[in-house]
């Protein structure tokens, strides 16, 4: 018999399990079942039929192969996943890969791509998929389902020419190499793996093997900031060279669990990268996007949310028609272009679409410039399956004008004149700008505050790692100084992991209504990281 | 191939909010399925934060810890 899941990750993502083991629980607490005129004792449950257990998904291969990632041959001093506490929702099994192999054959049994269903995902901390020793069977299993991409986070540490190759039979595939530093003995300083070499000599192979790739990269200020910084500098102009698709630039942050210490200042540390990949922008081809991106933003923008370009993947229709970093976009076929997800949402459907050209106008130095893009002109390393917006790189996301119309309805339905709105540090300027500009609201009062991650702690100020209890205790710190609101909204990022409004510890964000006392709603919103 | 089993192991038990374990059994079980659902009256979303048995209609019993509105653990509230 296999080993029982975890109920903590299966809580996250289809809390209905946990439904049934609570209902099982408090009627056990008050009877014995019995067989036979015999009392029977049990000590678990198992699903019955798993067709009953199928749910609406975009059916991402990622959702059966990173079933995999349960080990990692690395040990980073930046893991996000290093000294999670044991309330965080997402657990770690311990089993053989045997088991793991065959829940992942089952989940495969069970993904129906063309309907747009698969069982329900309940994945704790990921870590490396690739040294899974049933991988590669999966992918090929995996394959003659979906032509989907395959979009694989690897430490870069099996990527040998006999593993690129085994690859490149499984395309499209798309690698998010975190390689993190071109020196070796700065990589093996920062993720305490073996032979960094092979993760280095891949870029040339994946290449060779016209498999796209990212650079992933976590900045990280040991020895000193100038030395990150030259690390930093050498390995993009490395990834350059042999044709990267994308550098990612991961700003460094830990949690209270990773150190109880302060390991560096923030704001010293993030702004001395962003600087230094602004500059690098200026000389490097491949584009280089910064996570989060709303933290440049907020740092050099005046004006947020604005459809500027600040990369082109190499080869693409994009770079071939002549668009450059710094061009605005105006037009995309026609259509007046007011905002970033505008832009973007645009550009992904014309990507999918069977036009062979578009037509844009931009912003160049104060002049208007138009240009067409031949959407068959293009090369390695962009491609058709794994770009989304003909090799245009945008700084983030940004925020969606229908993000405010919902928020009107929302406040409408509560009849509430003054209103709590929770943001982020990173979010609040767009949105604050985005409800200036809007006829939306007139005269209501609504109150932007962000609330403090007491929950990771250490220096992680994303909203989207806010926890319910996090959101109790600012607002029961608000209303010790503050109006009582009507109404408070929190955009639902912090509860998008599953669909069931749980944060990360698992608890519902009902609960934040049950202890304040005022109505709280969901705007929902997708997560920053994008 | 036959499925993998997707199994979950019950607990032992839980410190209950009210002595009576019958009224704890309920009590639980609402709380379970408020986290899962929204009660609604016609198109209006209803919020629920306390029951009462119908045979003894003047006794209120909360129905999560949470509520801020029932101060006590074992408070009860007469209508």
């Amino acid at each position: 018999m296999n080993s029982f899941q975890d109920i903590k990750n299966a809580a996250l993502y289809e809390p209905r399990i946990e439904f049934i083991k609570k209902q099982l629980e408090s009627l056990l607490a008050i009877v014995d079942l019995e067989q036979d005129g015999e009392v029977v004792q049990i000590d678990g449950f198992r699903l019955k039929d798993l067709k009953d257990w199928l749910s609406p998904s975009p059916c991402n291969p990622a959702e059966v192969f990173e079933y995999g990632g349960t080990r990692c041959d690395c040990d980073c001093i930046f893991c996000y996943n290093r000294g999670n506490p044991s309330s965080l929702a997402l657990g770690k099994l311990r089993r053989p890969a045997e088991e793991e192999f065959k829940e992942m054959r089952t989940r495969l049994d069970y993904f129906y791509s063309k309907a747009g269903s698969c069982l329900f995902p309940s994945l704790g901390d990921i870590y490396e998929v690739m040294i899974h020793p049933h991988f590669f069977e999966v992918l090929r299993l995996l394959r003659e389902k979906t032509s989907e991409v395959f979009r694989i986070t690897t430490n870069g540490t099996t990527l040998t020419p006999e593993v690129i190759s085994q690859l490149a039979e499984m395309k499209p595939v798309y690698l998010y190499h975190s390689l993190n530093s071109v020196s070796p003995s700065r990589r093996r300083k920062l993720m305490r793996g073996r032979n960094p070499q092979i993760a280095i000599d891949a870029l040339p192979l994946l290449k060779d093997a016209s498999i796209p790739y990212a650079v992933v990269i976590v900045p990280w200020p040991v020895d000193s900031i100038g030395e990150m910084l030259d690390d930093l500098s050498n390995t993009i102009a490395y990834a350059d060279e042999h044709d990267c698709h994308l550098v990612q630039i991961n700003l460094p942050g830990y949690s209270k669990y990773l150190s109880a210490e302060k390991l560096f200042d923030l704001d010293e540390v993030w702004s001395a990268i962003v600087s230094c990949v602004r500059a690098l922008r200026e000389k490097t081809a491949c584009p280089i996007v910064i996570m989060p991106s709303m933290y440049e933003e907020n740092l050099h923008e005046g004006r947020k949310n604005l459809p500027r370009v600040i990369g082109l993947v190499k080869n693409s229709p994009a770079a071939v028609s002549g668009l450059r970093n710094g061009d605005k976009i105006l037009e995309i076929g026609g259509i007046a272009i007011a905002s970033r997800p505008q832009a973007r949402d645009l550009l992904y459907i014309l990507q999918r679409s069977e036009n062979r050209e578009a037509n844009l106008a931009v912003e160049r130095d104060g002049h208007n410039v138009a240009l067409s893009l031949s959407l068959e002109d293009f090369s390695y390393p962009y491609s058709r399956d794994a770009d989304r917006h003909l090799g245009i790189i945008f700084m983030g996301s940004g925020l969606r004008a229908s993000y405010l119309e919902r928020l009107k309805e929302i406040i409408d339905y509560h009849k509430a004149r003054h209103v709590l709105f929770l943001s982020s540090t990173l979010v609040k300027p767009t949105f604050e700008q985005c409800l200036a500009e809007s006829h939306l609201f007139g005269d209501l009062r609504i109150d932007v505050q962000v609330p403090r991650n007491n929950f990771f702690g250490g220096n992680v100020f994303m909203g989207d790692l806010l926890v319910v209890q996090d959101f109790i205790d600012f607002i029961e710190e608000y209303l010790e100084s503050k109006e009582r609101p009507g109404l408070i909204v929190i955009p639902s990022s912090p509860f998008n992991l599953g669909q069931w409004g749980r944060d990360l510890t698992g608890r519902v964000y009902l609960d934040i209504e049950r202890k304040v006392g005022i109505p709280v709603e969901l705007l929902e919103c997708a997560t920053i990281y994008d | 191939m036959t499925d993998y089993v997707f199994r979950y192991k019950l607990n032992g038990k839980k410190e209950p909010l009210y002595p009576d374990p019958l009224v704890e059994m309920i009590r639980a079980q609402l709380e379970n399925i408020l986290n899962i659902v929204i009660p609604m009256e016609g198109q209006r979303e209803v919020k629920i934060d306390g029951f009462k048995l119908l045979r003894d209609r003047s006794s209120v019993y909360k129905v999560s810890p949470q509520e801020q509105e029932f101060p006590g653990l074992f408070e009860e509230r007469s209508l």
